[in-house]
């Protein structure tokens, strides 16, 4: 043993300072790192613990303000969908309005231009009259007086005889509404008679009254889906297929 | 042979030498300990401070026989 | 551009640095002169004295390493103390090493004995931990086992002193390699001559407060720790005691009839007999453990120890600087397993060893 250098003294010497140097080493460093290591290994999983609570708030703030955003975009939506809608009803309704103004300004221009033809047409039946009978005249070689003429001249535009219209001689027309065309508008006592008649005749309540040079003379006569032609282009016409 | 301190002496020095060749096992046995926990931490690289401990207590067992020679030769040699 | 060039010339300093340093290897270690070359050492086991005494218990040169050994840990201890002392938060410094090691350390405990039981064994193999790290690592300082008393040497071969320097009336002296001197005759020679050398060699001792030898030894001031056999033999039988201690505290007497199974034998059979005597192997085993523990650290470090001198003395360029990164991962791996040995045999037996064989 001494000669592998093994000596009790040194033995017991290292045995001692190894006691020694770990109470000491106790006493000045281990309990205290030891503890601190605990409180920061502590420290650290509360940190993780706060860190994972707060990363959680963040998602649910996130979640939150997402849902939020949704909101307000869906609303916003709405909003511009509902504004839309109306500026679209409005825009709708403005031009109806416009439109309808238009149309009445349309019909009221119409109107004006109907009593003016109807007018100027007025006009020309006179003229045409006393055309009509200078070219009689001329062809007769006689003169007609002139109360008789215009009497004749009268009938055959208006189709009116002795108070009565002459279509609606030997008809049977029933209907609520009267159409009248004549070629030149008729006389105020022609209308009067006319309505008068055909009130009587048809029972029409309604009735009215179209200008159509195109036929010639005498009246075209419209009750309900019936039309009756005593026009002078639809005599005329008849005449021409029967002589065909 | 003419000298029995030097011809002590050389037996010594012999039987030192053959008290090492117990190192051979010792050897063998650590690197299979070595082997063995290489491999496992290479197949459980999650359990390796675990395998490392167990791997490092194997081997200082198997070290342990060398030891026992080299205290052996050491007594041989300086001590006998 | 510039700062390419510094980079190239910064290399290449270090790589003269390296170089010159290798060749100063080559020229001291082969082409110099005699007393420059590096001397195997002789190897003797037991520890040396360094010639200082306390209360007449000699002071060994690996005692002086065990007391630096010591002093460094109580260093790294007082640095936690002055850390914790201050109140800091953020460690730094030594004591961020210091606390590094502890915490690994704790760690391993812990994980071996439980938060409880690992407080109260930690102070006993940390210390374990850290006394063998400083030591082993605080011998590879050079000049550590290289500078110390000139003495004779007994037998075999030793060298003649050469006066280097005188600082005050301290004379330096180193051994010249290129006069070796047989001990044996060197110690005829001067019992022969003692009568007429003895005047000059008195005064010579006196004013060099050395011992002048003919045929010399270096032996040195400090040497490690581990490579006396009473240091590591010191630390086995106290962790093989403190473990017999704490399985006691843990499991009060019945933890010793983990040796003696007197239950299994008077239960008898075949089986309580043999579990009788396994539990006597058992006893015979803790002996086992301390020479296994004391051998196993005193076996790698002074083999390493050996292994450094003698190839240091053989090549003494290059192959030392491998040698000198084994021995650090050896010290520190030798401490280690000191450590976790004694963390595990503690923590085994603080388990109840019945408990176990019931399961």
């Amino acid at each position: 043993m001494e000669k592998l250098g093994i000596n009790l003294g040194f033995l017991i010497f290292q045995i001692l300072n190894f006691g020694v140097l770990a109470i000491l080493m106790y006493a000045l460093g281990y309990k205290r790192i030891i503890s601190a290591l605990e409180a920061r290994k502590q420290r650290i999983a509360q940190a993780e613990e706060d860190a994972r609570v707060a990363a959680e708030a963040r998602q649910n703030a996130e979640a939150e303000a997402r849902a939020v955003l949704t909101k307000a975009q869906a609303e916003a939506a709405e909003k511009v969908r509902e504004a839309t809608e109306r500026a679209i009803v409005a825009g709708r309704e403005i031009t109806v309005q416009v439109e309808a103004e238009a149309a009445k300004a349309r019909e009221a221009a119409l109107a004006e231009a109907a009593m003016e033809r109807e007018r100027i047409l007025g006009d020309l039946r006179s003229q045409v009259a006393a055309l009509a009978i200078a070219a009689a005249q001329k062809l007769v070689g006689e003169a007609l007086d002139a109360p008789r003429q215009h009497k004749l001249i009268d009938e055959f535009f208006s189709g009116v005889k002795a108070g009565k219209v002459v279509v609606l001689e030997g008809a049977e027309l029933k209907g609520a509404t009267a159409e009248v065309t004549s070629a030149l508008p008729l006389t105020d006592a022609e209308k009067d008679s006319v309505r008068k008649d055909i009130l009587t005749k048809t029972g029409s309540q309604t009735i009215t009254f179209r200008v159509d040079p195109a036929i010639l003379g005498g009246l075209v006569l419209k009750v309900g889906d019936k039309v009756v032609d005593g026009s002078v282009a639809g005599q005329v016409e008849a005449l021409r297929q029967g002589l065909s | 042979m003419n000298d029995p301190v030097a011809f002590v002496s050389a037996m010594k020095a012999i039987g030192a030498g053959l008290a090492m060749v117990s190192a051979i096992g010792a050897g063998i046995g650590v690197g299979i300990a070595a082997l063995g926990g290489v491999q496992a931490m290479g197949r459980n690289p999650d359990a390796a401070p675990l395998i490392q401990t167990n791997m490092i207590l194997g081997m200082a067992f198997a070290e342990a026989v060398a030891i026992y020679a080299l205290a052996v030769a050491l007594i041989i040699i300086f001590a006998a | 551009m510039s700062e390419v060039e510094t980079k190239k010339r910064r290399f290449g300093f270090k790589r003269w640095i390296v170089l010159a340093l290798i060749a100063l290897g080559v020229y001291t270690a082969f082409l110099g002169p005699t007393i420059f070359r590096p001397i195997s050492p002789v190897v003797v086991l037991p520890p040396e004295g360094t010639g200082l005494e306390i209360f007449g218990f000699p002071i060994t040169n690996t005692i002086l390493g065990t007391l630096i050994a010591d002093l460094v840990v109580i260093l790294l201890g007082l640095s936690a103390y002055r850390f914790h002392k201050s109140g800091q938060i953020v460690p730094s410094g030594v004591y961020n090493f210091f606390e590094v090691i502890v915490q690994f350390l704790w760690n391993t405990v812990e994980g071996a004995a439980g938060n409880k039981w690992g407080k109260r064994i930690f102070p006993v193999v940390a210390t374990i931990f850290l006394l063998i790290f400083v030591a082993n690592l605080s011998k590879l300082i050079p000049g550590y086992e290289s500078f110390g008393q000139i003495k004779e040497l007994h037998h075999g071969v030793g060298y003649a002193p050469v006066k280097l320097f005188t600082i005050g009336s301290l004379n330096v002296y180193t051994i010249d390699k290129g006069q070796p001197v047989e001990a044996g005759h060197a110690d005829e020679e001067h019992a022969a001559s003692d009568d007429k050398s003895a005047a000059y060699s008195v005064a010579a001792y006196a004013e060099g407060g050395d011992e002048l030898c003919h045929s010399c030894e270096v032996v040195p001031f400090l040497r490690g720790a581990a490579t006396d056999l009473n240091f590591p033999l010191a630390l086995a039988i106290s962790t093989v005691f403190l473990v017999q201690v704490f399985g006691v505290w843990a499991l009060g007497p019945a933890y010793f009839e983990k040796f003696f199974q007197i239950r299994a034998l008077v239960r008898g059979g075949i089986l309580g007999s043999v579990n009788f005597v396994v539990g006597l192997l058992e006893l015979i085993l803790e002996f086992a453990k301390v020479l296994s523990f004391s051998f196993r650290l005193f076996g790698n470090i002074f083999a390493g120890t050996l292994l450094l001198s003698i190839l240091g003395a053989l090549t003494a360029v290059l192959i030392p600087v491998g040698l000198y990164f084994f021995e650090i991962f050896f010290g520190i791996i030798q401490a280690y397993v000191f450590f976790l040995l004694a963390t595990m045999f503690i923590s085994i037996a603080l388990v109840s060893h019945h408990a176990e064989e019931h399961h």
